[in-house]
C-alpha cells in the first residue's frame, strides 16, 4: 500500500489558478461587442446565427496550458511516494532503569533528566536527518516496559521534531528494578541507544545522556533507609512504611517457606489473600496457578507421570501439561519471564509487585540450597521494586558528559537499516530531483502556452500595417 | 454608446514618401492614357495636342471630319487637358467607417491623399471633402474643417491635416446626407467618393453622375467584414456601428457561409446597379496597402 505525501502542501492552493483559468475560460460570458458595417446583413440572417450562451469549447492549448501548470504545482509541492515500510526506520532502544530518571544535574532536582537530555539529543539528529530525507524517518521504539510496537514517524523536509513528542511515549514512571536493556543484544546497525552510560556500541549508535552523580536513597534494611551521600552510605532510620508481602493460590511448601523467611529478613509481614480483598496494598505477591477457584487438592491430581519437569538455580519442579494460567495473569503488566518450559510457557514470570508461580512441586537438590535461596530472593527483591525515591548506588553514580558515540558518530554513516519500501538515496530521489528541476520548465511551458493562446486571439482580428505589401483578396477589383 | 476600433486617421512616418514615390508614376501613365483619348470630362478646356488614327471606342466627336474628308481616313484629336481641370474626393466619416483593424478611415484617408497628389500633379484643382466635419486640426484653425482644395504639390500638406483630423463617429453625417446637401462643386468633372455604402444606397451615389463627370466609387471594407472568421469562434455580439442594435450570433461554418451569400449578393447588386451608369466601383479590404486601391480607383 503506498500513500502519497506533500511536502509542502501549501503549493496545492496554486490548484485554484489552473482551475479557475479552465472555470474562466469554459463559463458562459456575455459575448464581446464588435462594431461591424455589415451589421445589416447579419441583422438579415436572423435566427439563423442568433443563439444563447453556451459552454465555450475551451482551446487544446489552454488544457495543454492547465495540465502544465498543474504539473508544475504538483512538483513544487514535492509529492513523495510512501510505502510501508518506509525509508528508513531505526530502532531506539530504551534504557528505561531509574537512573534514566535522574536529574542530569543533582542541583537542579526539578531540572532536565537524563532521559529527557538523550532524547532531545536523538530528536535534534532525527530533525537534521528529516532534512536530507524523502520519506518519512521512523523510530520504533524498544523498551521494557512497553506493551506492543510503537512507531514514532518523523516527516521529511525539516519538521522541527520536539522532544516531548518523541517522550509521549514514556511517560510512565522508570522502572525501579533492572530495566537497562540487553545492550550485546542490540548492538547492530540501524539500533540508536537511549542512555545515560552504557557499553560502547561497536555498530550501534549510543546517545548517552550521561549526567553527575545524585546522592540519595539507595536502599532499606528492615525499616532503615540507606542513603548515599555521594562518598559513603550512611544508614537512616525511617520513616520507612511497612511492608507486606502476600500469598495467593497454591504454592509448593518449600516456597512458601522460602517467602516466610524472606520477609522476616525484610522486615516484611506476610499474609494468605486467597479470595481476600486486600485492605492494605501488597508490596509483593506470590501467586500460585490456582489462585482464584480451584482447589489444590484438584491442582495436584492433575499432575501427571509425564508432566513437565522443570528448575534453575539448584532446584527442580513439576509443572502440568498445558496447565491454565491464573486467571488474572492477562490483564497484568508486560514484565520479565524468569522460567519457562520446554514448550516455550512461562511458568514463572515477575513484574512490578507480583510473582506468576505456574507449578505446584519445588525439589531442592542435595547441596544446592543457597543458590536456591539466592536465586528466589533476587527474584523476590526485582518484582517487589524499591520504595520511591530509592535508586540503587550503581544508579546514582556520575554517568560522565553527554555525548553520541556511534561509528563516525553518524548514524546514517553504516547503520542504515532500511525498510523494503522506498530507497532515499534511488529512484524516488531521482524522479523528485528531475521534478523538482522541471517545475520551472513546466511553469514556462504554460506561460509560453497561454501566450501563444492570446496570441492566438489576437492574431484573428490583426492585419498587417499599411506600411507592409499584402495582397488583396476576397472580392475586390473593379465593379467587385 | 458604440466604441469603435479604429476611429481616427494617423499618417505614419514615411507615409508622404509613398505617396511622393506612387502619385508622378501614377500621374504620368494617367497622362499617357487619358492623352490619347478616352477622357471626356467637364473641365475649363482641352488643348489640342494632334492626331491619332480612329478606334473602335473613340468618342465620334473627337473625329476630325475635315482630315477625314482629306485623306479619306478617320483620325481623332488629341486633346490635353488644361490645368483647370476639377476633381472632388469625398471621404465618408459615418461611424461604420471606425470598423477595424486596420481602421476602413484611415485607409481611405490614405487612398484619397494619395489620388489627390496624383490630381495636383496633373494639374487639376482637387477638392477633399469629409462628409462630417473632424476635430480641430490645432495648426492655429480654432474650427473644425470639412473640405479643402488644392491646386499644387505644397497644398497636399493641407489635405493630409484635413484627412488627420477625420473622426469616425456613429450620427455622423454619411455620404448620401453629404450627396443631398451638395457639397460636391458641381463644376467636378471627375468625382471619387471613398466608403463602405453600408449605409448609402447606390441610387443615392448616383446622383452625383453627371453628363461629362466621371464618377468613381471605391468601397472599403475591414476584413472582418469580408471573412467572419476574422471575429473568432462561438457567441459573439455585432453592434451596428451607427449605434442602431446589437445582435448576439453563434458563428458557426454555416452562419458564415450565410454571410458570405449575402455580401456576394450585395456587391453584385451594386457593382450592377453602378455598371448601368458606367460608374467604378472598386472594392478593397482596409489592410491592403493604399496603392493598390489607389491605382484601381484612377485607373494608373
Amino acid at each position: 500500500m503506498t500513500t502519497l505525501l506533500w511536502l509542502r502542501p501549501w503549493w496545492l492552493v496554486g490548484l485554484v489558478l489552473p482551475i479557475g483559468l479552465l472555470v474562466l475560460v469554459t463559463l458562459p460570458r456575455r459575448p464581446r461587442d464588435v462594431p461591424i458595417g455589415s451589421y445589416r446583413l447579419w441583422a438579415g440572417l436572423g435566427a439563423t446565427v442568433e443563439g444563447g450562451r453556451r459552454w465555450r469549447r475551451p482551446d487544446p492549448r489552454l488544457w495543454l496550458t492547465v495540465l502544465a501548470l498543474v504539473a508544475a504545482i504538483f512538483a513544487l509541492a514535492r509529492p513523495v511516494e510512501l510505502s510501508e515500510p518506509s525509508g528508513e526506520r531505526y530502532t531506539v532502544l530504551v534504557d528505561r532503569s531509574a537512573s534514566m530518571g535522574l536529574p542530569v544535574d543533582p542541583s537542579a532536582p526539578a531540572g532536565a533528566t537524563r532521559h529527557a537530555v538523550a532524547l532531545a539529543a536523538l530528536s535534534a539528529w532525527a530533525a537534521e536527518r528529516a532534512l536530507s530525507l524523502d520519506a518519512p524517518l521512523e523510530l520504533e521504539w524498544s523498551a521494557s516496559d512497553l506493551d506492543g510496537p510503537l512507531v514514532t514517524r518523523v516527516l521529511p523536509g525539516g519538521a522541527s521534531v520536539p522532544p516531548a513528542a518523541l517522550a509521549r511515549p514514556f511517560a510512565r514512571p522508570f522502572a525501579t528494578h533492572d530495566a537497562a536493556p540487553p545492550y550485546e543484544l542490540h548492538d547492530r546497525a540501524g539500533v540508536l541507544w537511549l542512555t545515560d552510560r552504557g557499553p560502547e556500541p561497536l555498530r550501534a549508535t549510543a546517545f548517552f545522556a550521561g549526567g553527575a552523580a545524585c546522592p540519595g536513597p539507595i536502599g532499606e534494611d528492615r525499616g532503615r533507609l540507606l542513603v548515599w551521600d555521594g562518598d559513603d552510605q550512611v544508614v537512616e532510620d525511617g520513616p520507612v512504611p511497612s511492608s507486606v508481602l502476600q500469598l495467593d493460590g497454591s504454592l509448593p511448601e518449600f516456597l512458601v517457606e522460602l517467602v516466610s523467611v524472606f520477609a522476616a529478613e525484610r522486615g516484611w509481614s506476610v499474609r494468605r489473600g486467597d479470595g481476600v480483598a486486600d485492605e492494605t496494598r501488597a508490596r509483593l505477591t506470590v501467586r500460585g496457578p490456582m489462585a482464584s477457584n480451584e482447589a489444590p487438592s484438584e491442582a495436584l491430581r492433575q499432575l501427571s507421570r509425564e508432566a513437565l519437569r522443570v528448575g534453575r538455580d539448584g532446584w527442580s519442579g513439576r509443572a502440568r501439561d498445558a496447565a491454565p494460567r491464573p486467571s488474572n495473569t492477562s490483564a497484568a503488566p508486560r514484565g520479565g519471564e524468569w522460567l519457562h518450559a520446554e514448550d516455550g510457557r512461562a511458568l514463572v514470570r515477575y513484574h512490578s509487585g507480583a510473582i506468576e508461580v505456574d507449578f505446584a512441586t519445588l525439589t531442592l537438590a542435595p547441596g544446592t540450597e543457597a543458590a536456591a535461596v539466592a536465586s528466589w530472593a533476587q527474584l523476590f527483591d526485582t518484582a517487589a521494586g524499591a520504595l520511591p525515591d530509592v535508586v540503587a548506588l550503581a544508579e546514582r553514580r556520575a554517568a560522565g558528559a553527554a555525548r553520541v558515540v556511534g561509528p563516525g558518530s553518524d548514524p546514517t554513516a553504516t547503520t542504515l537499516e532500511r525498510g523494503g519500501g522506498v530507497d532515499p538515496g534511488g529512484r524516488l530521489h531521482e524522479l523528485r530531483g528531475v521534478a523538482r528541476e522541471f517545475a520551472p520548465l513546466f511553469g514556462a511551458l504554460a506561460a509560453a502556452l497561454a501566450a501563444a493562446a492570446i496570441r492566438s486571439r489576437t492574431t484573428s482580428t490583426r492585419f498587417h500595417p499599411l506600411p507592409g505589401r499584402r495582397r488583396r483578396d476576397g472580392p475586390g477589383g473593379e465593379n467587385g | 454608446m458604440v466604441e469603435l476600433q479604429a476611429p481616427e486617421v494617423h499618417f505614419a512616418p514615411g507615409f508622404m514618401r509613398r505617396i511622393e514615390q506612387f502619385a508622378p508614376r501614377i500621374a504620368a501613365a494617367r497622362q499617357r492614357r487619358e492623352g490619347a483619348g478616352g477622357a471626356e470630362l467637364h473641365g475649363a478646356g482641352l488643348e489640342f495636342e494632334g492626331h491619332r488614327p480612329y478606334r473602335a471606342g473613340d468618342d465620334p466627336r473627337l473625329v476630325d471630319w475635315s482630315l477625314l474628308a482629306r485623306d479619306e481616313r478617320p483620325f481623332v484629336r488629341i486633346l490635353r487637358r488644361e490645368a483647370s481641370e476639377r476633381w472632388a474626393i469625398v471621404v465618408d466619416t459615418s461611424g461604420s467607417m471606425g470598423v477595424g483593424p486596420p481602421g476602413k478611415l484611415q485607409s481611405a484617408a490614405e487612398v484619397a491623399l494619395a489620388l489627390a497628389a496624383v490630381g495636383v500633379r496633373a494639374r487639376a484643382s482637387v477638392s477633399l471633402h469629409l462628409t462630417a466635419a473632424g476635430s480641430p486640426t490645432g495648426d492655429g484653425n480654432a474650427g473644425a474643417l470639412s473640405s479643402v482644395v488644392m491646386r499644387r504639390v505644397g497644398d497636399l500638406a493641407q489635405g493630409s491635416r484635413l484627412l488627420s483630423s477625420a473622426v469616425a463617429r456613429a450620427g455622423a453625417d454619411g455620404l448620401a446626407g453629404c450627396v443631398a446637401r451638395g457639397v460636391v462643386p458641381e463644376g467636378a468633372g471627375r468625382v471619387i467618393v471613398l466608403g463602405d455604402l453600408w449605409d448609402t444606397a447606390p441610387e443615392e451615389l448616383l446622383r452625383l453622375q453627371r453628363r461629362g463627370r466621371e464618377l468613381i466609387v471605391g468601397r472599403v471594407f475591414a476584413p472582418l467584414e469580408f471573412e467572419p472568421k476574422e471575429l473568432g469562434a462561438g457567441a459573439v455580439r455585432l453592434v451596428d456601428p451607427e449605434g442602431s442594435g446589437g445582435l448576439e450570433v453563434q458563428l458557426t461554418d454555416s452562419s458564415s457561409k450565410r454571410y458570405g451569400q449575402l455580401l456576394e449578393a450585395e456587391l453584385e447588386g451594386c457593382a450592377r446597379a453602378f455598371a448601368r451608369r458606367r460608374v467604378r466601383q472598386i472594392v478593397w479590404r482596409s489592410d491592403a496597402p493604399f496603392e493598390d486601391p489607389a491605382r484601381a480607383l484612377i485607373g494608373g
